[in-house]
């Protein structure tokens, strides 16, 4: 079953093109990874389809729901966390969480349960009162995890959502991400870390320049590449045109 | 210290001022020398009017007008002083802990003495206007009425008492670093409160200290010969111009000398107080002992849970943070401005205090609700992209803002006319027509701001961010102050006709007055609604910030 579908979606930032028609299908319980280099339209793209984004042309569905037309009732289904979360940092972690699964319109018995076990499972439940403008990058990001999660979506989201979080909140996240895909939820990913994304990922997309420049599995990428047994990383700087990094650094004359 | 360095970063802080609210436009005024034209032209054009209109005043008014004249050059310091000192509460405060403490400036090197200077000279640049259009509208009255000499020391000691102002502001920032990390040390909700208290106190304190009314009563001592105030530094350039007039040369010097000395005693002291208190410390606050996590699940009869939880959030916003407790000093600081010549002042006490009563409830009716509303969406800052990503409808969003601007506005009106009532109660019916526009100014107000503020939204929260642009908030006061002034006036003209001119109050008045409140008000909440709900609208679709 799709859960997210794109077809040909373009967004111009006055004379820049970011996304140039750009279409990508991900299925229900698939982990889709979203790379490319700084400034192809990844994040452009995710709040497109997040609906927080107009696109100039084209068409978004989430699980049936026309992102344009029913911004709101796409959101109910979709969990988000962004690059850096820029959280309400006057409010304690509580009263954040409470105001998000208030607006998910969950019960507060429910939110109480679904809270105190991710916070748990994050190492935050000390934190859970105290105002988040105190709260490290890590902090902030366990947190905006938790309020995506909290109302279980059957689409999530993630963009570069591991930055800033230990070995350990990372290795769970991960997890989490695993198990959700188990239980059917689509799953958009996007990072600059390759080997999170070659071990978490079902498939992957590479973005360069606002459009798709390959899309497949990790070993369908190496192929295209021309690069079969490569690293990830290899792969990618091959497919982007990026891989002379050495004479660039040389030229530094550090 | 470093000369380049210094204006280099005033430079830096300048254009930040300008550009902040506008990322990737180009401000016209965000270079030295668009400023020095726009003070050019300020300058020029009272001077040029007032200079073509003085040929044409009666000869039987020339003693009234001289004696203007002379008026206007001693309070002009205290006027532009006083100037800085509230433009800078109002816009130069907006800057949270958590940024003060991560500004280049804390970890580049540069002296706290050197970042003093650099901000006061962007103040100053920034609001050289107010400098320009007081000298371009003092300097021909000065000329003609005979007191030319005077000018040259009118112009430096101008110019001295706006740099006191951009000082004191300097003072005041450093101030609210130390109550605000001093306090929240002691954290929980009683630190929150008296952080609030302190902030607030703080500012009206700073305001009363140079309200131009308390410094001119000052002056009226000094200037009568009773020298009980001589030693009120901030009234020492006027002094010395009074001198000048007076052709007392010596004591003029004297007091020149001591206005130079007092400005470098402030700068000590911002300087210091910088040093100090270089940026808030980024304490831990605990709003609760416990660690567990419970669960609110409020909603009133006429706002949903989600709306509750938006209107939550906004009273949050404005007690906590420390760059919105400017905006809820400002009724404090007009209840002061307002109420201090009454208080300190002679005359019919009735008639004054429903007057000033009707003043105030008017100004509070209006203030605060276009200031609340108009800031609503920019004070999210990049927190903003909350409100996109989840599940909330233009509607509620509206809802959910509207409620904390309206209940703060419509809390502070009631006092406001509870207060006036009952050191000078009017007729019940007037009360209840009084009661009516003010709650109707309020209620339009707060639509149109919200309308405002959700179309000219500054979302930058950093050095210099005002929460709404520079159009918006000439757009707020300038409609917004037409509409409160067209719903008061029926009323306030009926209550002002009896209390002014001794006439005695008729039913039908007041009634016809109460309902040409009502209707006009009920048209223009209507017309403000739709403006208000098709900016919010289109705020919700594209992620601006």
């Amino acid at each position: 079953m799709e859960a997210i579908r794109v077809e040909s979606v373009s967004k111009s930032f006055g004379t820049t093109r970011a996304v140039k028609d750009f279409s990508l299908i991900v299925a229900a319980g698939e982990i889709r990874g979203l790379l490319g280099p700084n400034g192809s339209g990844k994040s452009t793209t995710m709040k497109m389809i997040m609906g927080v984004l107009k696109p100039d042309s084209g068409s978004i569905n989430l699980l049936g729901v026309d992102v344009l037309r029913e911004p709101v009732n796409a959101r109910r289904m979709v969990g988000y966390v962004p690059e850096a979360p820029h959280l309400y940092e006057y409010l304690t972690a509580a009263e954040y969480l409470d105001f998000v699964g208030t607006a998910y319109g969950i019960e507060p018995s429910a939110r109480k349960e679904r809270v105190e076990e991710l916070l748990h499972a994050l190492q935050m439940e000390e934190h859970i009162n105290e105002v988040m403008s105190g709260f490290s990058a890590g902090m902030k990001q366990k947190v905006a995890i938790t309020a995506a999660l909290m109302h279980r979506p059957k689409v999530l989201i993630l963009d570069e959502s591991m930055n800033g979080l230990d070995p350990r909140s990372a290795r769970i996240v991960k997890d989490i991400i695993h198990r959700l895909a188990d239980g059917g939820v689509a799953v958009l990913f996007s990072t600059h870390v390759l080997e999170i994304a070659e071990a978490i990922c079902h498939s992957i997309t590479i973005m360069n320049e606002g459009s798709v420049l390959a899309e497949g599995t990790v070993q369908e990428l190496r192929a295209q590449a021309g690069l079969p047994g490569s690293s990830l990383e290899e792969t990618f700087l091959k497919l982007t045109g990026s891989e002379d990094t050495a004479k660039i650094v040389e030229a530094l004359k550090l | 210290m470093n000369r380049a360095v210094v204006l280099s970063l005033a430079n830096v802080l300048f254009k930040s001022y300008f550009r902040a609210s506008r990322p990737g436009k180009k401000n016209p005024f965000a270079s030295p020398l668009a400023i020095v034209a726009l003070d050019v032209a300020v300058f020029l054009a009272p001077l040029l009017l007032i200079w073509y209109v003085l040929p044409y005043v009666p000869e039987d008014l020339a003693p009234l007008a001289r004696s203007a004249a002379g008026q206007a050059m001693i309070g002009l310091p205290l006027i532009i002083t006083s100037a800085f000192i509230l433009t800078g509460i109002l816009f130069e405060l907006g800057q949270g802990g958590g940024l003060s403490s991560s500004e280049p400036v804390n970890w580049l090197p540069i002296s706290p003495r050197g970042y003093v200077i650099a901000s006061t000279l962007s103040v100053l640049a920034a609001y050289s206007f107010f400098l320009a259009f007081g000298l371009g509208a003092t300097v021909p009255l000065a000329l003609y009425y005979g007191f030319g000499e005077a000018v040259p020391s009118l112009v430096l000691l101008s110019l001295i008492a706006a740099s006191w102002g951009a000082v004191v502001v300097e003072v005041i920032r450093s101030a609210t670093n130390r109550v605000s990390s001093s306090v929240y040390r002691r954290s929980g909700k009683l630190g929150v409160a008296i952080r609030l208290a302190l902030l607030i106190l703080l500012l009206v304190a700073v305001q009363l200290a140079f309200n131009p009314y308390v410094l001119y009563m000052v002056l009226g001592g000094v200037a009568g010969g009773v020298g009980l105030f001589w030693f009120v530094p901030m009234v020492w350039p006027s002094v010395a111009i009074i001198d000048l007039l007076s052709s007392r040369i010596a004591e003029a010097a004297l007091f020149g000398v001591g206005t130079l000395a007092f400005t470098y005693a402030i700068f000590e002291l911002a300087s210091r107080l910088r040093e100090r208190y270089w940026s808030p410390a980024q304490t831990t606050i605990r709003v609760s002992s416990s660690t567990a996590y419970l669960p609110a699940g409020r909603s009133l009869f006429f706002l949903s849970p989600v709306e509750f939880a938006i209107a939550a959030k906004e009273f949050r916003s404005f007690f906590r943070r420390r760059d919105m407790a400017r905006f809820l000093a400002i009724p404090f600081i007009l209840l002061v401005a307002v109420l201090l010549p009454v208080v300190v002042g002679q005359g019919n006490v009735r008639t004054e205090v429903s007057s000033v009563g009707l003043l105030l409830s008017a100004e509070i009716s209006f203030i605060l609700p276009i200031m609340f509303s108009t800031i609503a969406f920019g004070q999210e800052g990049k927190a903003i992209a909350n409100l996109y990503v989840l599940p909330i409808s233009a509607d509620q969003l509206i809802k959910g803002k509207l409620f904390p601007s309206l209940l703060i506005s419509i809390i502070a009106v009631l006092a406001a006319t509870g207060l006036m009532q009952v050191l000078s109660p009017l007729m019940p019916l007037e009360y209840l027509g009084l009661v009516v526009a003010v709650m109707t100014v309020v209620t339009v107000e707060s639509l149109f701001g919200l309308g405002v503020g959700s179309r000219y939204p500054d979302f930058t929260l950093g050095p210099r961010s005002r929460f709404v642009t520079m159009m918006g908030f000439f757009l707020a006061f300038f409609v917004g102050g037409i509409m409160a002034i067209g719903l008061m006036s029926p009323i306030a003209l009926h209550i002002l006709g009896i209390l002014r001119l001794g006439g005695s109050s008729f039913t039908a008045g007041i009634v016809a007055a109460i309902i040409l409140t009502c209707a006009a008000g009920g048209a223009l909440s209507f017309l403000s609604y739709n403006y208000c709900k098709k900016g919010v609208q289109k705020l919700l679709e594209n992620l601006e910030a």
